[in-house]
């Protein structure tokens, strides 16, 4: 008896973990999910609109959103960490991925990216305001720590011409910026556009005085192999934004709005 | 607002620069709801569960036994945030669930994979909490239901099982004040519960640190009072103890 309730038992518990979620999808695809990791004014961020909704703004979300409105879909934007946006776009969470992304080897073996839609300015090294002075060129980081966002091209700036620097690789920039601000790493790398930005927000923290090479441009990245063949689309809206100097105005746009949000 | 020029000179990474709390209050109060909404859920999908393996645990037969012991082992042995990957990518990765928004800001393709995780993470605790309680009520009681002409499961059900709750209910609270503050590892992946506004709140404001203090009183604020109730119960509960 005691044996057969156990029995029981032991399947109803099987029946409960598989039973946990059956609903599935259906075929449909109206709809074109955007993966973004929207903690990177004013590239993708998020804000409260007029009746105190949240939405996500930036350049990286009107390009998105330009390129859904010409394949006739709708934007949904899935917002995750920045180091698992690869891992949705192959797990097929995100169709296309717009999160500052400059293509790299390593990425170029998870995802195929589009044309590029935007030059930032070149990676800054942000550093504490009052030693500033200290900072004149890339040997005066030997034997200091450096902080960089993980599994970016910046992190990689760190290893590869930071010559002697340790580097700090965290998830978000936010944290980032705090381990400058209280002293926990003597400089930050960012991209050059979010690095003004905290520049001026915080007085202090100021952009040092260091050259870091070229900028290199942002891209759309879609599943490897473009099985739902989105480049073609993506590229010929990339032309069109880029053509008639779109993508500046959403810059300016997207700038405006972090004004704002700061107040 | 009068006391945002308290916060003028204030640094954007000062502690407790909180200027931007008017504008972007309703971050932690949607935060706050999802957080609850999260844990309670979970650990009321857990309690059945958890149930089950206690008793399985308890078995006479050793491979219901070794089961249940190898579900506890591996789930209390492992960090929370693997287990919530492993979930949201591998099981939730062939079980798909289509991004649809209930109650205007829970998105049920990230909430229903949080919660089974959360779930199944705390039905292994909830599972040894329950083993304890059942094991804590006196032998004899057994017994004495057996020799009544109670069945083995009857004399569970009806004579230990009621007793074994006065144990259950206190430990099984603890666990939801716990949740309330682990289910923050579901900002990772972007669920919006109360971290979530905070680090969202941080990075839009530039106000890089004070939206997790923020937060980390919500939290205390939320979890201190329940703390002291489940104490006052337990206190109530014992009474009739004194013997």
């Amino acid at each position: 008896m005691k044996k057969v309730i156990s029995l029981i038992l032991a399947a109803l518990l099987c029946l409960a973990l598989i039973g946990c979620g059956s609903a599935s999808s259906g075929g449909e695809k109206k709809t074109i999910v955007l993966g973004t990791s929207a903690d990177y004014p004013p590239f993708e961020f998020i804000v409260l609109d007029d009746k105190g909704a949240q939405q996500f703004v930036g350049i990286d979300i009107s390009v998105a959103q330009t390129i859904a409105q010409d394949m006739g879909a709708e934007l949904q934007v899935s917002n995750m960490d920045f180091d698992s946006l690869m891992a949705a776009l192959q797990k097929g969470d995100a169709d296309i991925v717009l999160a500052a992304i400059e293509v790299t080897e390593e990425r170029l073996e998870a995802a195929d990216f589009s044309d590029p839609y935007y030059t930032d300015y070149p990676a800054m090294v942000l550093v504490k305001a009052d030693k500033a002075a200290e900072y004149t060129s890339l040997d005066d980081f030997a034997g200091k720590s450096v902080g960089a966002q993980t599994g970016t091209t910046k992190a990689d700036l760190v290893t590869d011409q930071f010559t002697g620097a340790n580097l700090v690789a965290l998830t978000s920039v936010n944290d980032l910026v705090n381990q400058l601000v209280y002293d926990k790493v003597d400089a930050i790398v960012l991209d050059g556009a979010v690095a003004m930005q905290y520049a001026q927000s915080n007085a202090d923290l100021l952009v040092a005085d260091v050259e870091l090479g070229e900028a290199l441009p942002y891209c759309v990245a879609v599943r490897k192999g473009d099985p739902d063949q989105l480049l073609t689309s993506i590229n010929a809206t990339i032309a069109k934004l880029v053509s008639e100097g779109k993508i500046d105005t959403f810059a300016a746009e997207a700038d405006a709005i972090s004004d704002q949000a700061i107040e | 607002m009068w006391w945002s020029d308290l916060f003028r000179n204030m640094s954007p990474a000062n502690f407790f620069n909180f200027s931007f709390l008017p504008k972007y209050l309703s971050f932690f109060v949607r935060g706050v709801e999802y957080t609850l909404l999260l844990s309670v859920v979970s650990v009321a999908l857990a309690v059945i569960p958890a149930l089950v393996l206690a008793l399985m645990r308890l078995s006479k037969n050793r491979l219901v036994r070794g089961l249940s012991g190898a579900y506890i082992a591996l789930f209390r042995s492992t960090p929370l945030m693997v287990q919530l990957y492993i979930i949201f990518y591998g099981l939730f990765g062939v079980i798909r669930i289509p991004s649809s928004v209930i109650l205007g800001f829970i998105d049920v393709s990230r909430f229903i994979p949080g919660v089974t995780a959360l779930a199944l993470n705390s039905s292994a605790y909830v599972a040894e909490i329950f083993r304890a309680g059942i094991l804590a009520v006196d032998k004899g009681q057994t017994e004495a239901a057996r020799s009544l002409g109670l069945g083995g499961w009857q004399s569970m059900k009806l004579v230990v099982l009621p007793q074994a709750i006065k144990n259950i209910l206190p430990a099984l609270a603890n666990e939801l004040v716990t949740m309330v503050k682990e289910s923050s590892i579901c900002s990772v992946l972007g669920m919006s519960e109360l971290i979530w506004g905070a680090k969202t709140v941080a990075t839009t404001t530039y106000k890089t640190l004070s939206p997790y203090v923020l937060a980390a009183l919500i939290y205390f604020a939320i979890n201190y009072p329940a703390g002291k109730a489940i104490e006052a119960v337990e206190r109530r509960m014992r009474r009739g103890d004194r013997l």
